[in-house]
């Protein structure tokens, strides 16, 4: 999927942070670029420690960096860790990073990160997406401890719109309605992602859910995490599918899939076979880390809108996602969501 | 009816869904080759076996499905059986899906596959069957799970769905909190073995709904058990239909 550059990176104040995971403004990439004759990411990444964690802030990075230098950036096809600032990186690298207004020490530990979909008047649909964040509590080992933890709320590109930050106490509901978040014209389509970012070691007692609601109903379903080491393409014994019944009524279904992976998706199917044993596909788009994409089946599978087909949708060749199942029932305008 | 596999049979274990009753939802069990194994997997052989209880462990119906080479799509609507129907709030389907093939690379290993389900007036849900043991991810704690984001206000209802797949009753107590974490708990209450109980979550924990009332009717629920349950939950706006069936989260061994 291609990024459009950031329509506004020089509009933003200097002080504002562009990296929160490393505390580093836009005014300290800015004059990495400018002072320092930084020309990619990965030099942006050693010279001033930002989106070496995260990388929620890659595609903000890569708007500077187009921004500054036009026509003589030529983006990376995988966003990485870069080993020299990695563990904070040689003393030499990190006392230059401090000089250049990294503000807090390194934290060496990846976080984790969890994904949830939006959907805030997708497709002209009154359907909109509420975080539901619990801080479980377990009582017989007193292992209740705070949650402190960000949400990006992010385009299907990847680009981010807006950044939320909590702390939620042990035993605590937390709610995020996303129409709090999300401003108009943010999210094109209305839809869009939800990347939750926090630290690994509190992750055991968060317990993320996410409604969608409609003037049909209420559905819900969890959060899918991302890989504790992205980078590491990782085997997998079988595919994700799409399981698909008769229906008595006509509905609209969608496959819902993030990258959470460094490496890109390319070259991926969703592969329609019924009972029959005939089959019918469409492409993925290609999928750069934290992009998402929303297909919907029953434009391109006929026999899943009017409820005649049977057998499943599988993603192939197989590779692993964040993806969710989403169906509509026309009629009732009543929306079903479940995690693959 | 003899059990053909039975769980200490084999190291390939059942899984378990919802049967529900017909006039509430038509549902489909989903045998799908391609949820557990790669289309290169060109030898990869299946066998399922479907059955029905309702109130002990001898089940009251079962179904065999047969061999399933890679590549074969199963679908298998309940309703088309010609079996008496469960109870209203429905009863326990179980989905043994064994790979003839090959055995589990570790241990015992389930085979979940899919149900998906939809109702006359719109509603449904999809999810998948699961183990009550043998699963890839080792649970800490059996005697609670979980739902994140309850909801009880006028004009939506939480609905929950408990399912007892073991030859025991089990007694279970509903604890809801608010977001500040103040709590409200249901009276005990007792699932018989092999059955379903599905309530609303309203009717069974009092004076929920004021609960929540400062946090727009949000809040979680534990449900707390003797025994380990599968626990499911949805939702319905004004009385209408059920628009997902999602798992409860259980408490995983970090």
């Amino acid at each position: 999927m291609s990024v459009e550059a950031n329509p506004t990176p020089a509009a933003r104040a200097s002080d504002q942070l562009i990296c929160h995971c490393r505390q580093v403004t836009y005014e300290t990439v800015r004059s990495a670029v400018r002072g320092a004759g930084v020309a990619s990411l990965a030099e942006v990444q050693r010279e001033t420690t930002a989106c070496t964690r995260c990388f929620g802030c890659r595609f903000e990075v890569e708007g500077v960096l187009r921004d500054e230098l036009g026509d003589r950036y030529v983006p990376a096809t995988v966003v990485t860790r870069d080993p020299a600032a990695d563990d904070g990186g040689t003393l030499r690298t990190r006392l230059r990073a401090r000089v250049r207004g990294v503000r807090e020490r390194v934290n060496t530990v990846p976080p984790q990160k969890m994904y949830m979909p939006v959907l805030q008047g997708f497709g002209g649909h009154d359907v909109s997406t509420r975080l539901v964040l619990f801080n479980l509590h377990d009582e017989r080992t007193e292992s209740g401890h705070a949650v402190s933890l960000r949400a990006d709320l992010t385009r299907l590109d990847g680009r981010r719109q807006d950044v939320w930050s909590t702390t939620i106490a042990p035993k605590a509901t937390t709610k995020l309605e996303v129409g709090d978040m999300a401003h108009e014209g943010s999210l094109p389509d209305g839809i869009g992602l939800v990347k939750l970012v926090l630290d690994a070691k509190s992750v055991g007692s968060l317990r993320p859910y996410f409604h969608l609601s409609s003037p049909g109903g209420v559905t819900s379903t969890h959060e899918k995490r991302g890989p504790r080491r992205p980078h590491v393409v990782a085997k997998r014994g079988y595919h994700w599918i799409f399981p698909v019944a008769p229906k008595p009524r006509p509905d609209e279904a969608w496959f819902f899939l993030i990258n959470t992976q460094t490496a890109p998706i390319e070259g991926r199917r969703l592969v329609f076979r019924d009972e029959n044993g005939a089959e019918k596909s469409v492409e993925v788009p290609q999928l750069e880390l934290d992009q998402g994409a929303c297909i919907p089946l029953h434009e391109h599978f006929a026999s899943m809108r009017d409820g005649t087909g049977s057998g499943s949708v599988r993603l192939t060749p197989s590779v692993h996602v964040a993806g969710w199942i989403i169906r509509r029932d026309v009629e009732v305008d009543l929306w079903r969501v479940q995690h693959l | 009816m003899a059990r053909s596999a039975s769980l200490d049979a084999g190291r390939w274990l059942p899984t378990y869904g919802w049967w529900p009753h017909p006039e509430r939802f038509q549902a489909s069990v989903m045998i799908s080759p391609y949820h557990s194994a790669l289309e290169s997997d060109g030898d990869a052989r299946f066998a399922t076996v479907v059955r029905g209880y309702a109130g002990s462990g001898t089940p009251v119906w079962e179904h065999d499905m047969g061999e399933q080479a890679m590549g074969e799509e199963r679908v298998l609507t309940l309703s088309d059986l010609d079996v008496p129907p469960p109870p209203p709030e429905g009863a326990v389907v179980e989905v043994h899906t064994v790979r003839l093939d090959r055995e589990p690379s570790t241990g015992v290993a389930a085979i979940g596959m899919w149900i998906d389900a939809v109702s006359p007036d719109g509603g449904g849900y999809i999810i998948p069957t699961q183990p009550i043991r043998g699963a890839q991810k080792v649970i800490a704690r059996d005697d609670v799970q979980v739902v994140p984001g309850i909801i009880a206000t006028d004009e939506v209802d939480t609905q929950l769905l408990l399912l007892n797949v073991i030859g025991e009753s089990v007694e279970v107590r509903l604890v809801a909190s608010s977001a500040e974490g103040l709590t409200q708990d249901s009276k005990p209450f007792t699932l018989t073995p092999y059955s379903a109980w599905h309530g609303s979550l309203r009717r069974t924990v009092p004076r929920v709904r004021r609960l929540l009332e400062s946090s727009d009717g949000i809040g979680s629920l534990a449900i707390y058990s003797n025994h380990r349950l599968l626990p499911h939950f949805g939702f319905s706006r004004d009385g209408g239909p059920v628009g997902s069936l999602d798992h409860t989260a259980p408490i995983f061994a970090n």
